[in-house]
């Protein structure tokens, strides 16, 4: 067998008992007292309360369908004792009719017979809420004092997924059954079942390289193919070897998992037959001039012209999908008073919702208005979500205008961009089949069948070929693997795409110049930030203010809190400009979130955003990312200070501070005073109309580059060169400029500021 | 200065790309990865990977991706003629095919007229959007197209089905069909149909499946399935033998008593529109937009625009624009028998 590429990671540094017991991604290692060597998730044998159940009896990895039938039929809980209620057996009936069920005693001996296992079922066919409580019943996590880990690509489907189940168990969320995101951790001592982010599942494996609190794993939709879930696959192809009593099982909605297969090395394939009903597909007859206003007349029209039926409708982004909303929620009034139309409701879907209001996706159409009048219908308008994350009953008309929001990354100009992009033709018939979920549906493509069959690429590309990996080659150093030239992935990044992560790496000294991990480059990846930003974080007590730099940060972290509706963009414009700052539209968002915080606002929040033209979902997410990042800086003993607001550098400060994070993406104004010129990879850009900055700024940072028609960088704050010269002495080393107007400018500034120096030397 | 200073600057500019970066060997990134043993020209990854055989382009450098402009719908960014497209609903005689009528067929008639009135308000206000009909998705298959109509029968039940047939215009083999789904056209008259019809006269097929032949659906289902061009269906018959025969009888009888029915239906909604509007009634409706079509043709005066579709949002003023685009899309196709060749051979290849 080949040696394996993990090594102990090399930098740790000392090891810290207490800072161990403060890290919450270690925190399986203390709970159980320090004399349990193992680890436990609390409870290292039987049940909570101690009660026994029948699951006492059953040999784990020996368990039949027929053992856990008898199980599940009660009357008590067998994972916590309890009088199972009502509800735990009407849902039990419907569980027991989804496809998974009929196959539950193939899947157990396929599960107990290998320690891989790639699972493959349709959208809908139990996956998700079933196939985790099968494995719970075989497993026993709880014997073990460990856990089942599910993961989920999104946030949204993490969490809505765990409080189904939840409720399949007739138990607590939190309790037995728990989610765990990032910023959000929803699991207590008693939990057995955990659904989770990817990313969160692969940041707890940085300070558990075995993922010992772990019995089985299981990754699901790895057919959507993201990062994490890639990056997870490569990794626990490796842990298998060192942890053979671990499970895996990989779960995918698509039939080609004879690449997932190949890669696991021939693992077995259990493969579920579909049971959706056929879907009718059609397309326009033309090209549409914009997708946006045809999704909406075809949504109108199925609702004049279609049989009773739900709708679910693709768009691209929270903006797209809330306006859309909008807008068929008007019209369709105007077609109820008019024309005597059904009742309609449109429910918005995308990750960033509140869950309270994801959760509306699952209520029943509206009743009709009057007896025998018109059948209710509801619309939801989704991004990728709905595609295969979330199945949601009901759907008979699906509208797919092809297209969704996705990543792309060129490494030549470092420029990692969401861009509205073609989906692929696997997207486009994922899509039609959830209209086939109930009984027969519809599918209507807003675009040709030519433009199906010669635009849309056959597979979408994975998520690591389309992202920066700055983070990602971080994570990895952290788990200690050395040699990323041949980490097994399923789809190895172009070698373009690694040298650039290295190299920002490298810049931002996270790593070595031999590529090893360095004390700060460990340190940043405790964070679950952007390198950039986590040493942006990091250094940011050495300009006196990291708790505005703690604020910075959570706003970059966060959706934009600016609010601009078309109706009122100049009344928007003007209530930006009461927080407008001189200097840039990153002190413009401090101080926005400074007046979030005032005691004025904070008596009607909700009120003040509104009145300010601001996002409040968006500063209260701020809020919370900024105490859960607080509580990392404490933990790792990070100084938190300030300088005083009196203080003529309290924003200077704060600028430079940006620069420790910010100095790969600075631009100067080019020659002709219009443009500017990106550092280093020479791209000339625009500020984008939205800031605050005047045009007579040299040196600007910024935090986006917009990649459209035309170039423009957003967010973006007036710097001084002899800041960068200062702060990133390596990055600004002259020698490595191309000849242009940028390295004669700066070495303008190196010679002004050597003279200063002397001068300040001869005075002394 | 002046001069010296425009050259630097169109020399910058001129590296889009970043080749200058992309090109060096000795950068950091460049370094380490050499040092790990790669070689420029190898893809990353483990050393003989049993699955390397699906690694592509895409894992060799960076995805190059095409701007779109805002909202443009799929296919309409390469500003490309739409030649494959032109004519298609004309020729499937389905324009603004959605309906819920075959709902209304079987409900009560002031039931029908509510609809008719709201998919004419829906139609009048925001414009009608064609669609053409695809094929079948049946879990994550395409089905055949000849099986659709069947299995449409069953999915939909009571759904009244037609389908038009127009084989062959000269380029095309006689094989070579198009399909549309729901057979709004079944209310345009076959007549009307074939005169504004700038093509060579098609063939036309009808079928209907009523709610009373439901049961008789599910065993037709794999005669019908069968029913495609007269050539096949001989070729099939050589082989059915007997069964074969019986089955296209039946087919045969049940065709014609559907096109009947559909007659009776026809004059019956014809009935109830005028009643329902009038005479003003000239509403862009796809029925009616088909039935006085080779009239419209001729009073038309206004230049058709390129691709008139109703203001965007304003959802307002549509009626001619739908109505002009139907015109228009009729004309292009009767303009383009190559565009026509192409539409028949996009169609055969399906
Ligand atoms: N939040 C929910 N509310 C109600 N029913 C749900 C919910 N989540 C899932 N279901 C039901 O469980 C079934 C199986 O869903 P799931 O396990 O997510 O399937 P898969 O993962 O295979 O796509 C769905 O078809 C649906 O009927
Ligand atoms: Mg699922």
């Amino acid at each position: 067998m080949a040696e394996s590429r993990f090594k102990r990671q090399k930098v740790s540094d000392e090891p810290n008992p207490a800072a161990d017991k403060a890290n919450p991604y270690l925190a399986h290692m203390h709970n159980d007292g320090d004399d349990a060597g193992d680890y436990s998730n609390g409870y290292s044998n039987g049940n909570a309360n101690g009660a026994s159940t029948i699951l006492d009896t059953f040999k784990r990895h020996g368990t039949s369908a027929m053992d856990a039938k008898k199980a599940e039929d009660g009357p008590s809980n067998p994972f916590n004792g309890n009088q199972l209620s009502e509800r735990y057996f009407s849902i039990l009936k419907t569980r027991r009719d989804l496809p998974v069920h009929a196959q539950r005693q193939e899947f157990l001996e396929l599960y107990q017979k290998s320690q891989i296992l790639v699972f493959v079922g349709e959208t809908g066919s139990g996956k998700t809420t079933q196939i985790p409580q099968f494995v719970l019943y075989d497993d026993l996590p709880q014997q073990q004092g460990k856990m089942v880990a599910c993961t989920q690509p999104r946030r949204v489907a993490a969490m809505s997924v765990a409080q189904r189940v939840a409720q399949e168990m007739d138990v607590t969320l939190g309790e037995e059954v728990g989610y765990s995101i990032r910023f959000e951790d929803m699991t207590g001592p008693k939990t057995i079942m955990k659904y989770m982010t990817d990313g969160m599942l692969l940041r707890e494996a940085m300070n558990d390289h075995d993922m010992k609190r772990y019995s089985t794993i299981i990754l699901d939709e790895a057919h959507e193919r993201t990062l994490a879930t890639d990056i997870l696959m490569g990794l626990l192809k490796e842990v298998v070897k060192r942890r053979p009593d671990l499970k895996i099982i990989i779960m995918s909605a698509t039939l080609d998992a004879q690449k997932f297969q190949k890669y696991f090395l021939n693992a077995p394939l259990l493969a579920v037959p579909g049971r959706t009903h056929p879907v009718e597909i059609f397309y326009t007859a033309e090209p549409e001039r914009d997708y946006v206003e045809a999704a909406i007349r075809t949504v109108l029209q199925i609702h004049a012209t279609e049989p009773e039926g739900d709708i679910l409708l693709f768009l691209t982004g929270e903006e797209e999908i809330e306006d859309a909303c909008r807008k068929i929620s008007l019209e369709t009034d105007d077609m109820i008073r008019e024309a005597d139309a059904g009742p309609l409701k449109c429910y918005p879907l995308y990750g960033s919702l509140p869950p309270h209001q994801q959760q509306k996706i699952f209520d029943p159409a509206p009743k009709p208005f009057k007896q025998g009048g018109r059948p209710g219908r509801k619309v939801i308008v989704s991004t990728n979500i709905a595609e295969t994350s979330l199945t949601i009953d009901g759907i008979v008309y699906v509208v797919d205008p092809g297209f969704s929001k996705q990543k792309v990354y060129n490494p030549r100009i470092r420029v990692e961009s969401l861009l509205v992009s073609p989906i692929s033709k696997a997207s486009a018939q994922q899509r039609a089949g959830r209209a086939g979920r109930t009984r027969p549906g519809k599918a209507f493509r807003l675009y040709t069948e030519g433009a199906f069959k010669k635009e849309l690429i056959d597979q979408s590309y994975p998520e690591i070929l389309r992202s920066n990996l700055a983070s990602t080659v971080l994570e990895l150093k952290k788990l200690g693997i050395d040699d990323l030239v041949h980490f097994d992935l399923m789809d190895p990044p172009a070698p373009e795409t690694l040298m650039r992560a290295l190299e920002e790496l490298n810049y931002l000294a996270c790593l070595d110049d031999e590529g090893e991990l360095t004390s700060l480059g460990s340190l940043a990846s405790n964070f679950p930030l952007d390198p950039a930003l986590a040493v942006m974080l990091i250094s940011s007590p050495e300009f006196y203010c990291s708790n505005e730099m703690l604020s910075m940060t959570a706003l970059i972290s966060v959706p934009q809190v600016f609010v601009r509706p078309a109706a009122a963009r100049k009344r928007a414009d003007e209530m930006k400009d009461l927080f407008a700052h001189e200097d840039g539209d990153h002190l413009t968002m401090l101080n926005v979130y400074h007046a979030f915080k005032s005691p004025a606002a904070q008596e009607n929040p909700k009120q003040w955003c509104h009145d300010h033209f601001l996002s409040f979902r968006a500063l209260q997410q701020a809020d919370n990312v900024r105490m859960q990042l607080k509580r990392i800086m404490e933990r790792e003993e990070i100084e938190l200070v300030s300088t005083p607001f009196e203080d003529k550098k309290y924003y200077e400060n704060i600028r430079r501070a940006l620069c420790a994070g910010f100095f790969m993406q600075v631009a100067k104004k080019d020659t002709s005073g219009k443009n500017y010129q990106t550092v280093k990879d020479n791209q000339s850009v625009l500020l984008h109309p939205s800031t605050v900055l005047g045009q007579d700024s040299e040196w600007v940072l910024y935090n986006e580059f917009v990649l459209t028609s035309k170039n423009y960088i957003r967010t973006v704050t007036a710097v001084k060169p002899e800041w960068l010269l200062d702060i990133a002495p390596m990055y600004y080393d002259l020698d490595s400029f191309q000849k242009g107007d940028i390295k004669t400018a700066l070495q303008r500034t190196a010679d002004r500021m050597k003279r200063r120096e002397a001068m300040a030397k001869g005075k002394r | 200065m002046g001069l010296a200073g425009q050259k630097r600057r169109n020399k910058i500019g001129a590296d889009p790309n970043n080749t200058a970066w992309a090109k060096s060997k000795d950068n950091y990134g460049h370094r380490l990865l050499a040092k790990s043993g790669w070689q420029p020209g190898q893809f990353l990854g483990a050393e003989n990977a049993n699955h390397s055989d699906h690694y592509t382009a895409a894992n060799a450098s960076h995805i190059r991706v095409v701007l779109r402009e805002d909202n443009a719908g799929l296919g309409m960014q390469r500003g490309k003629s739409n030649a494959e497209t032109f004519g298609l609903s004309t020729l499937s005689g389905i324009f603004g095919r959605l309906n819920g009528k075959s709902e209304a067929e079987v409900q009560k008639q002031s039931d029908l007229q509510r609809d008719l009135e709201l998919q004419t308000y829906q139609s009048r206000k925001w414009g009608t959007l064609n669609f053409v009909y695809g094929g079948l998705l049946v879990g994550d298959k395409m089905e055949e197209k000849k099986k659709l109509e069947q299995l449409q029968a069953e999915a939909n039940g009571n759904k009244r089905k037609a389908e038009d047939e127009a084989p062959a215009v000269e380029a095309a083999s006689s094989k070579k069909r198009k399909h549309t789904s729901e057979a709004e056209s079944a209310s345009s008259s076959n007549s009307d149909e074939s005169e504004a019809e700038p093509v060579p006269v098609p063939v036309k097929e009808k079928k209907q499946k009523k709610k009373s032949k439901k049961e008789a659906a599910t065993e037709n289902t794999e005669e019908a399935s069968e029913r495609v061009s007269k050539k096949e269906r001989k070729e099939k018959r050589k082989k059915d033998g007997k069964s074969g025969d019986s089955d296209e009888k039946a087919l045969a009888k049940q065709e014609k008593r559907a096109r009947k029915e559909e007659r009776r239906k026809r004059k019956e909604e014809k009935r109830l529109r005028k009643e329902a509007k009038g005479k003003t009634s000239s509403q862009p409706s796809r029925d009616q937009s088909s039935d006085s079509s080779s009239d419209e043709d001729e009073r038309s005066s206004t230049a058709p625009t390129p691709n008139p579709q109703p203001a965007a949002m304003s959802f307002g003023g549509t009626r001619h624009a739908v109505r002009q685009r139907y015109i228009q899309q009729k004309r292009q196709a009767g303009m383009n028998p190559q565009a026509m060749a192409e539409i028949l051979m996009l169609k055969a290849t399906a």
